[in-house]
């Protein structure tokens, strides 16, 4: 086994606590990032759907002011983001490289990402729920929380997963900011010396990881379908 | 029970608005079954939401049992809801939930144990004899059993009213008729007030006590069922009614000349109309024996209202032309209404 892999990946092989530091840096990036996207997503997402008009706290200016952000945000380049965030990294986080300064972007990046997503999982919730919520005498706050999240979920799910697969994308591009990562691994280290078995190695433990995440996802969603 | 004065509800669409319910006023009482009966786009599901305001009115007042709705705030109102429940067409059950779920829904949150909402929903789900089916999810269950659980959601913080939107237009005929005869239940053995929107003229006929007619907006009509099956006098109601009796099809037999409207000379063909509650007097028998006449009924069309006989026979007559003037002045004492649609008396 051990001589397969050295002859296989003989350079990750040669190195490999570099090859296991950037698999943990993607996996704390990833870690990190995709719970406040979770978090910050779902609260925009429900935000957008509750003051949308026709919606249960209706609220023009709100919705607007929301809405135009998030196409704002969404249509900024990842890598720009970083640059443009600079200042407030270094506020929030202390630093503006490494793991650190790269988390506030990555959050930026994916969560009106994940507030869209999360909205028109939302949209799919039939209104007579909601109809049916109300006049059974809940409140906006009940509706928010037992109609539109618990009967939203399987959709919920799948929008979190098309977004957090996609949030590994975007940690390939932490490197700018030396923080690393499996997509940092695969560039400097075998890019750049033209070595194909680290970038092959790089590109086994993504997939592994996107498919553990879509296999979690897709299990949520059964879970929540009836 | 509920009061709606002068309420007018309006819709702004894209450049035209649509006024969905103009200036109605209604008094629905306690314990009766009420229905509100149109042409889809009439503005009767508009009508319903602005009862327990989920449309709220332009204009007007709604008073639900004494309580001024329109003046509630939106903490008070959905108290005040809770007392109003609501069914309607497709059932919104919540997809997530198995029926048992679905009927501990209102309860939830309420200040209730667990247990105890998990009996009461239990008790819910026995009434509308749905018990063996606590844990199946809506996905599972057919229409019917959906609005039963439905229902029984509606029921579970004891409303004094349920309101039904259309709850039985997605329903074939036989389940319609369990399920009306669930909301009879409802209203005979729990006194609730019930008000059903309905296009269907059946659910009327079956269940209501009183009937208010719905034309682009506004109420044009209302009263006691039978009066209104009866006697209609809008042209929206008679539609309504002329389509559920089909008695007015002679005039399209005798137009067409169909053998069966043919007459031999001496003999007419007329309309007879029962136009007053318990006609169930042998008519056709006491005139052939007290008349001598003999009586072809070519159709007939009798409907119960409620207890009532409502409806009438288009028969052919033969016989001497004095006997038939006689028994055409003996229905019409007896409150018959009678037309003489086809005439060859004097032909004789």
């Amino acid at each position: 086994m051990q001589g397969l892999l050295a002859e296989l990946f003989p350079h990750v092989v040669e190195r490999p606590q570099d090859f296991l530091d950037s698999i943990v840096e993607t996996l704390i990036m990833t870690g990190w990032s995709g719970t406040l996207m979770l978090v910050f997503g779902l609260i925009l997402g429900v935000a957008l759907t509750a003051t949308k008009p026709r919606g249960i706290l209706e609220n023009r200016l709100i919705y607007q002011v929301l809405d135009k952000a998030i196409n704002l945000l969404r249509s900024i380049p990842f890598v720009i983001l970083i640059a443009l965030l600079m200042n407030v990294t270094r506020l929030l986080m202390g630093t503006r490289i490494g793991v650190r300064g790269v988390i506030p972007p990555l959050v930026v990046g994916s969560t009106p990402f994940f507030a869209r997503q999360v909205d028109s999982a939302l949209a799919e919730v039939d209104p007579g729920l909601i109809e049916a919520a109300k006049s059974m005498g809940c409140r906006p706050l009940g509706i928010i929380l037992r109609v539109y999240l618990r009967e939203g979920t399987a959709a919920i799910a799948r929008g979190a997963t098309i977004t957090l697969i996609s949030l590994i994308g975007l940690t390939a591009m932490a490197g700018y900011v030396g923080a690393g990562g499996l997509g940092d691994y695969a560039i400097v280290f075998g890019y750049n010396y033209n070595r194909m078995d680290v970038v092959w190695a790089s590109v086994i433990v993504i997939v592994l990881i996107v498919t553990v995440i879509q296999a979690a996802g897709t299990l949520i969603a059964r879970k929540n379908t009836h | 029970m509920i009061t709606l004065e002068h309420v007018s509800k309006t819709f702004a669409g894209s450049g035209s608005s649509v006024h969905a319910v103009r200036d109605v006023s209604l008094e629905i009482h306690e314990g009766e079954i009420f229905g509100i009966m149109g042409f889809s786009g009439a503005g009767k599901s508009t009508l319903v939401r602005l009862i327990n305001l989920l449309e709220r009115p332009d204009n007007g007042r709604v008073v639900v049992d004494g309580r001024v709705l329109t003046d509630l705030n939106s903490r008070e109102l959905s108290q005040a809801r809770k007392k109003i429940g609501m069914i309607f067409q497709q059932f919104n059950l919540f997809a997530t939930r198995t029926a048992l779920q679905n009927v501990s829904f209102p309860l939830r949150y309420s200040g209730m144990r667990r247990d105890d909402i998990r009996e009461r929903a239990q008790e819910l789900l026995r009434f509308v004899e749905l018990e063996d089916k606590a844990d199946s999810y809506p996905s599972q269950l057919s229409g019917g059993q959906k609005q039963r659980v439905a229902i029984a959601r509606a029921l579970a913080s004891n409303p004094k009213i349920l309101l039904c939107d259309e709850a039985t237009s997605a329903l074939d005929p036989q389940t319609t008729t369990s399920i009306l005869h669930l909301l009879k239940r409802l209203n005979s053995e729990l006194g609730i007030t019930i008000v059903i929107i309905t296009h269907q003229m059946e659910v009327v006929k079956q269940v209501c006590n009183r009937v208010a007619v719905m034309e682009a907006g506004r109420v044009v009509e209302t009263g006691d069922v039978f009066d209104i099956f009866a006697n209609p006098q809008q042209p929206v109601t008679q539609s309504f009614v002329s389509a559920a009796t089909n008695l007015s099809r002679i005039h399209k037999l005798i137009e067409q000349d169909a053998p069966i409207t043919r007459v031999k000379p001496g003999e007419c063909i007329m309309r007879m109309k029962y136009l007053e509650r318990s006609s169930s007097e042998a008519l056709v028998s006491q005139l052939s024996r007290r008349y001598a006449l003999d009586l072809n009924i070519i159709f007939g069309s009798i409907e119960m209202i409620g207890e009532n006989p409502l409806g009438g026979l288009i028969v052919t007559v033969s016989g001497a032309p004095e006997s038939i003037n006689g028994a055409i002045q003996y229905l019409r004492d007896k409150n018959v209404e009678v037309e003489v649609l086809v005439d060859a008396r004097a032909a004789r």
